[in-house]
């Protein structure tokens, strides 16, 4: 600091880009530094003469051409409202999108599991049914008898003793 | 979302959100507003005016593309300013670009556009006029070799008025890194200008 104000405080003193405090603290130290005063005329002049660098005008049509570029390029218009509006709903968080791609999982699966066919007494033809009459026991067994119950309307009349007997007694 | 509500004042993040409701007046009004400016920015970081104007019609794709996805997190002039300096750095990273830079570039903006000054081969003014000519080449020379960070910080800054603040968001940077570039900026301007102050 040497007892001088920082250039880039002047710099930035100039922009009025300092905290009300420190441009203050700027302001008292300037009134009593002429050395800083000249430094902080110089960044003034430096400045105002960045000013002589006029604009320039855009070439002629440039308005209109570009215009009609951008038509021209400019993908479909997105619909408004309907998809439009769900898309930029889904656009704000990666949550929404994971919570709907687990709902579509979910939908596909119970339309899935409603439509497959299941193994019930519609679906078993006679030679099932013979089957599972004769190997009986074995279902017994295995914990199956429950599901039996889709033996119901066979016309064989159980004699006692019958393997069968034990279906309408289960 | 309250952070996008923020902006919702800035008459410019409104024209975005009617256009991306579908009117197409509203980014015709945008664009008309900042073609300019962005003509003049690019041109300052670049030195030349067709290229200048190729960036800023990419730039304006770009906008019109993010229609759908637009979300407002800045104000409407920082979102286009960060746009063109992206796309003018990447332009000035160009390698071809690196090697033709100081031949590529027409400080003055002598080209024809109508706001060069152009020497008065007789009259009383001619003199004047070269003079005129003269400083303004020198001051388009000194900004247009300073380095790119710097030249960025100090346009931004200098000649669209904005707060170190608001360049820090166009350049993706903090505050104090601007502050600190533009200092150096005005420290190198003062050295090469000398001469005029």
């Amino acid at each position: 600091m040497n007892g001088h104000e920082n250039s880039e405080e002047l710099v930035a003193f100039l922009d009025g880009a300092l905290s009300v405090e420190n441009a203050r603290r700027v302001e008292k130290h300037l009134g009593r530094c002429p050395s800083c005063r000249e430094v902080l005329e110089d960044f003034r002049r430096t400045g105002h003469l960045l000013n002589r660098w006029t604009e320039i005008n855009p070439s002629p049509g440039f308005e209109s051409r570009v215009l009609t570029q951008i038509r021209a390029s400019a993908p479909p218009r997105p619909v408004s409202g309907g998809f439009g509006n769900l898309n930029r709903w889904l656009f704000k968080s990666p949550l929404r999108w994971a919570a709907v791609a687990a709902g579509i999982v979910l939908i596909a699966g119970a339309a899935y599991w409603n439509s497959s066919p299941s193994r019930n007494e519609d679906t078993l033809t006679e030679a099932e049914k013979d089957e599972i009459a004769t190997h009986i026991d074995l279902y017994v067994d295995y914990g199956v008898i429950s599901h039996l119950d889709t033996l119901k309307p066979m016309d064989a009349t159980p004699s006692p003793g019958d393997e069968s007997s034990v279906i309408n007694t289960a | 979302m309250a952070g996008q509500d923020l902006y919702r004042d800035d008459p410019d993040v409104e024209s975005m959100l009617a256009f991306q409701k579908g009117d197409d007046q509203a980014f015709e009004t945008l664009f008309r507003k900042y073609s300019r400016p962005l003509v003049n920015f690019a041109y300052r970081l670049i030195g030349t005016r067709g290229r200048a104007e190729e960036i800023v019609q990419e730039v304006f794709l770009e906008v019109h593309r993010a229609r759908s996805t637009y979300l407002p997190q800045a104000k409407f002039s920082t979102w286009i300013y960060r746009i063109s300096t992206n796309r003018c750095l990447n332009e000035l990273r160009r390698p071809e670009r690196r090697l033709v830079a100081a031949a590529d570039r027409d400080p003055g903006g002598d080209e024809g556009d109508g706001t060069a000054i152009e020497p008065v081969a007789d009259g009383p003014d001619a003199l004047q006029n070269l003079e005129v000519k003269r400083l303004q080449d020198a001051v388009a020379g000194a900004v247009l070799n300073l380095p790119v960070q710097q030249r960025t910080a100090l346009i931004l800054c200098r000649y669209h008025t904005m707060a170190y603040r608001e360049a820090a968001e166009a350049m993706e940077t903090t505050e104090s890194a601007v502050k600190s570039l533009i200092h150096r900026a005005t420290v190198t301007l003062r050295g090469r200008l000398k001469s005029y102050i």
